[in-house]
């Protein structure tokens, strides 16, 4: 399945990319960050802090996904 | 409800411009602006924000329902900038208008309260040495 992905913050700098398409086997947004770990190490520095949403909402670990999903990982907002 | 995420300045009275405040009595504004200072007393140039605009704009409407059902706060407007923010300029703009004031208090202090905890939106503070980003504060 193809999943849009998106990192904001200290995550898009951790990363070095803010956007792109990935394909994945991963049935959940858990186990799609891990696939993404895998390709880039350096995320796992923000396992234990970082949010994820799904098409503009938040979601826990255990969501599910389909193709098509925009899935976004951040670390805690700070705006204000 | 009047939500926007500009890279543009931001003010009070550019909010108040979007609201029709006929009849109601209570009218509450706040104004978030950079301290020229960190945390640690250094000196900041400017702060960048970032936000997650599509997303940003979904949890502003979404806290403002809530202040809306919870206090029926009757006009609402939430601004927040993006980009470059010189320090003593706004950040964040909030009116709250309601019949009476009390509402259009709690209302304002829910928002901003929220805002700072859920909304997509992330500071970089610019010093005059080097950069720190801020996380969530308390």
């Amino acid at each position: 399945m193809r999943i849009k992905i998106k990192f904001f913050s200290t995550l898009r700098e951790a990363v070095g990319m803010n956007e792109f398409y990935f394909e994945t086997v991963a049935l959940t947004a858990g186990q799609l960050w891990q696939e993404l770990e895998a390709q880039f190490p350096k995320l796992t520095l923000f396992t234990a802090s970082r949010a994820i949403a799904i098409n503009h909402e938040y979601v826990q670990a255990h969501q599910k996904l389909r193709d098509g999903d925009e899935v976004a990982f951040f670390p805690p907002v700070s705006g204000g | 409800m009047f939500v926007l995420i500009t890279e543009h300045p931001i003010s009070i009275d550019q909010a108040l411009d979007q609201l029709d405040l006929r009849g109601l009595g209570g009218i509450v504004t706040f104004s978030g602006v950079p301290r020229p200072t960190d945390a640690q007393g250094q000196e900041l140039t400017h702060i960048d924000y970032e936000a997650y605009q599509p997303m940003a704009e979904n949890y502003l409407r979404k806290l403002g329902s809530e202040a809306k059902t919870n206090w029926g706060v009757r006009q609402l407007a939430i601004l927040h900038r993006v980009g470059h923010v010189a320090i003593g300029e706004p950040s964040v703009v909030i009116v709250a208008a309601a019949e009476h004031r009390k509402e259009a208090f709690r209302a304002c202090e829910y928002l901003i309260d929220k805002l700072k905890q859920i909304v997509p939106i992330w500071k970089k503070e610019i010093l005059q040495s080097k950069t720190i980003v801020v996380s969530q504060k308390a």
